[in-house]
C-alpha cells in the first residue's frame, strides 16, 4: 500500500511536526508486513532544498509554485487536490495542527475518502485502518475504523518518537506538473508575525506558574501574578485565558502559543487538553493542582493534588511569606 | 454581506462521564449539552463584523435538544435572523452528514461569509468549517483569530504553532473556523433574553440530500490508559503546600 504524508514547511525547511508525522508514516508501513511505500509531498515555492532534508522514505513529490509559499490554504488544497488524483494513496497523513486542520477535512469532502482525526495511534489491518482518535480535551479516546483509501491526521509527537536517520536511503524525488489552476489563488498572503518576547519570554523561564479557565475571572489574575513572583516564577497560562482576554498572548502556553521546558512547572486550574500538552510536556518537574481528578493534565504531571486552586494559592502565598 | 454563524451543542463532561449502552459515545441524554466553546466566539466575531459594517447575521443550527434556546441566545446577542435545520437520525458526529444539511440550508441564503468555531471536543471524522467548504468548493482558513472585513474580501489572522500568525485575504464566499473572537465573547441581558424568547426560529427540512457517503466508525469510546501516573498529595492544604514546595526546592537544588 501506499502512504502520502503533506509536510508542513516553515522558512525554506520542514517542520519539526512534520518530521514527527513522517516517523509515524514509516512506522505504520512497517507494521503492515508488505511492500508498503512511504511518499512525503512537499508544496513550496521553491522544493528543491526541502527535498534534499528528507531520508529514509521511498519518495518526495515536489510541487513548486510561487504561489505555494508562504502557506495559503486554497494554494495548497488545490496543490493536494491534484497531487492525490495524480499519486492516488491508500492512506493520505496530516499533521493535527492548523494547516491539517485546513487541509484534512477540505480533502475528505472533495475526495469521499474517509477521515480519522487527532490519532495517536494508526495500524492497518488489510484493507482497514484502525485508529485510536483523542476526544474532549484528552479526557476520552475512540477506537475508529475506516475503509482504504482514507485520511488521518496524527497528533504531532503521538507516535513514533524516533525520526529519519538521515543519510540512510536517499530518496526519488517525482516532480508533479502544476495545475494552472494554482496561478488563481483565492487566499492571499498579506503578512507574518512572531510572538513578542520584547516584554516577556515564558519560553526562556526556569520556573512557570501556569494558570488556566479553572480560576474563574479576570479577577485572580493580580493575586496569581504576586503568587508567581514569590515563587521566582513567570506566570502563564493555557488558551481559555488568553481568548478570554484575562493575559496577553505572549504568555500562552500550548499549540497556538509558547512552547517551555521550564526547570519547575506548576498548574492551577488548568485541564491539560493535548494541545496545551504539546507546549508543556517537556518540562522537567511539573506539578499540577486540579480539583477535577480525571484532569487529562495528571497524566503528565509528576505531582498533584485535587484541592481547591485559591486554597491552594493561598497555602502557599503565607509559607512563601514565612 | 451576509454571514451565518454556525452554533453546535457539545457534551459537557466536565463534571461526569456517561457512556451510551453501546460504549460508542457519551450518553446525551444524560449528560449536559453546553455551547461549543469556539462557536461562542464565531458567533461573538460575527456580531462583531455586524457593528463595523452593518453585515447581516444569521445563527444556523442542526437540530437537537436545547438548541432553540441557543438559538434564541445569539438573537440576544445581536443575530438577526434564526434558522434551525431538521435532520432526524443525525449523529451530531458526523460531520459529512452535518456539512450537507448546511449546505442546503445555507444555498437558500445567499451568504457571503460562514464562520463556525474551529473545532468541537468531539470532531473525530474531522472539523466543520474545512469540510463544509469543501462540499461547497469555497476557500477556507481554520484557527482564525480576528477578521476585518473589505470589498469582496476579508482580511484574516491565522495562527499556527509557536505563536506564529499569518494575516491572509479570503475570498469571498468563504468559510472561517474561529479559534478566538478580535474580543472575548460579551455576555447577554436577561430581559434581552426575555424578548428573545418571542423571536421567530425559521425551520427548514432540507429535502437534497444526497447518498450517504462512506465514513469512519467509531466502534468504542473509552478512557485513555494512562502510563505512570501523578504522586497525588490531598489532605490539609498547608501539609500539601509545604509537600509541593519541599518539592519545588530539591528540583532547583538536585
Amino acid at each position: 500500500m501506499k502512504i502520502l504524508v503533506y509536510a508542513e514547511t516553515n522558512s525554506g525547511s520542514l517542520t519539526e511536526q512534520s518530521f514527527s508525522t513522517i516517523a509515524a508514516a514509516l512506522e505504520i508501513s512497517n507494521g503492515t508486513g508488505d511492500d508498503s511505500s512511504v511518499e512525503v509531498l512537499v508544496c513550496a515555492a521553491d522544493t528543491a532544498n526541502i527535498a534534499a532534508s528528507i531520508s529514509g522514505i521511498d519518495s518526495v513529490i515536489c510541487l513548486q509554485h510561487p504561489n505555494l509559499t508562504p502557506y495559503t490554504s486554497d494554494a495548497h488544497a488545490l496543490a493536494i487536490c491534484h497531487a492525490i488524483s495524480e499519486i492516488t494513496p491508500d492512506l493520505v497523513l496530516f499533521t493535527y495542527s492548523s494547516a491539517g486542520i485546513d487541509q484534512a477535512p477540505f480533502l475528505s469532502a472533495k475526495t469521499s475518502m474517509p477521515l480519522i482525526s487527532a490519532c495517536v495511534e494508526l495500524s492497518v489491518d488489510g484493507d482497514t485502518i484502525k485508529a485510536t482518535a483523542q476526544l474532549y480535551g484528552g479526557k476520552l479516546v475512540a477506537e475508529v475504523e475506516a475503509d482504504l483509501p482514507a485520511i488521518a491526521s496524527i497528533v504531532p509527537g503521538s507516535m513514533a518518537g524516533k525520526v529519519m536517520e538521515s543519510g540512510s536511503n536517499a530518496p526519488e524525488i517525482k516532480t508533479l506538473q502544476v495545475p494552472t489552476s494554482l496561478d488563481k489563488n483565492r487566499t492571499v498572503f498579506v503578512s507574518a508575525s512572531e510572538p513578542d518576547t520584547s516584554t516577556v519570554n515564558i519560553a526562556a523561564a526556569e520556573r512557570i506558574l501556569c494558570v488556566g479557565r479553572g480560576i474563574g475571572s479576570a479577577d485572580a489574575i493580580d493575586d496569581m501574578k504576586a503568587l508567581a513572583d514569590a515563587l521566582g516564577a513567570e506566570l502563564a497560562s493555557s488558551r481559555p485565558v488568553i481568548d478570554a482576554g484575562w493575559l496577553p498572548k505572549e504568555r500562552q502556553i500550548g499549540k497556538s502559543g509558547n512552547t517551555v521546558k521550564p526547570k519547575v512547572y506548576i498548574s492551577l486550574g488548568v485541564s491539560g487538553a493535548p494541545e496545551h500538552i504539546e507546549g508543556m510536556a517537556g518540562a522537567e518537574l511539573i506539578i499540577a493542582i486540579n480539583e477535577d481528578p480525571a484532569a487529562p493534565i495528571f497524566q503528565v504531571a509528576h505531582y498533584g493534588a485535587t484541592v481547591d486552586l485559591f486554597d491552594f494559592a493561598e497555602a502557599m502565598s503565607e509559607k512563601l511569606a514565612e | 454581506m451576509h454571514i451565518a454563524v454556525i452554533i453546535r451543542l457539545v457534551p459537557d463532561l466536565s463534571e461526569e462521564i456517561e457512556f451510551s449502552e453501546d460504549e460508542t459515545d457519551v450518553d446525551r441524554e444524560y449528560i449536559d449539552l453546553m455551547l461549543n466553546e469556539f462557536d461562542q466566539h464565531a458567533l461573538e466575531e460575527a456580531i462583531l463584523l455586524k457593528e463595523r459594517t452593518g453585515a447581516k447575521v444569521t445563527a444556523i443550527a442542526v437540530n437537537s435538544d436545547g438548541i432553540k434556546k441557543q438559538l434564541r441566545m445569539a438573537w440576544a446577542l445581536g443575530a438577526d435572523d434564526l434558522v434551525l435545520i431538521e435532520a432526524n437520525e443525525l449523529d451530531p458526529r458526523d460531520v459529512a452528514a452535518t456539512a450537507r444539511h448546511i449546505k442546503a440550508a445555507v444555498e437558500d441564503l445567499s451568504v457571503d461569509l460562514v464562520l463556525t468555531g474551529v473545532q468541537t471536543p468531539e470532531d473525530v471524522v474531522g472539523q466543520l468549517s474545512p469540510y463544509l467548504a469543501g462540499c461547497f468548493g469555497w476557500p477556507s482558513v481554520n484557527a482564525v483569530s480576528g477578521i476585518v472585513a473589505e470589498e469582496n474580501t476579508v482580511l484574516v489572522n491565522q495562527e499556527y504553532s509557536g505563536g506564529k500568525v499569518s494575516v491572509i485575504r479570503v475570498e469571498l464566499p468563504c468559510v472561517i473556523g474561529v479559534q478566538a473572537a478580535s474580543q472575548p465573547p460579551r455576555y447577554v441581558s436577561g430581559s434581552r433574553l426575555r424578548e428573545a424568547a418571542a423571536v421567530e426560529i425559521k425551520e427548514v427540512t432540507p429535502n437534497n440530500n444526497p447518498d450517504a457517503k462512506l465514513s469512519a466508525r467509531v466502534v468504542a469510546l473509552r478512557e485513555p490508559e494512562t502510563g505512570e501516573q501523578a504522586v497525588i498529595f490531598d489532605g490539609d492544604i498547608d501539609e500539601v503546600a509545604t509537600k509541593i514546595l519541599d518539592i519545588i526546592s530539591n528540583q532547583q537544588n538536585g
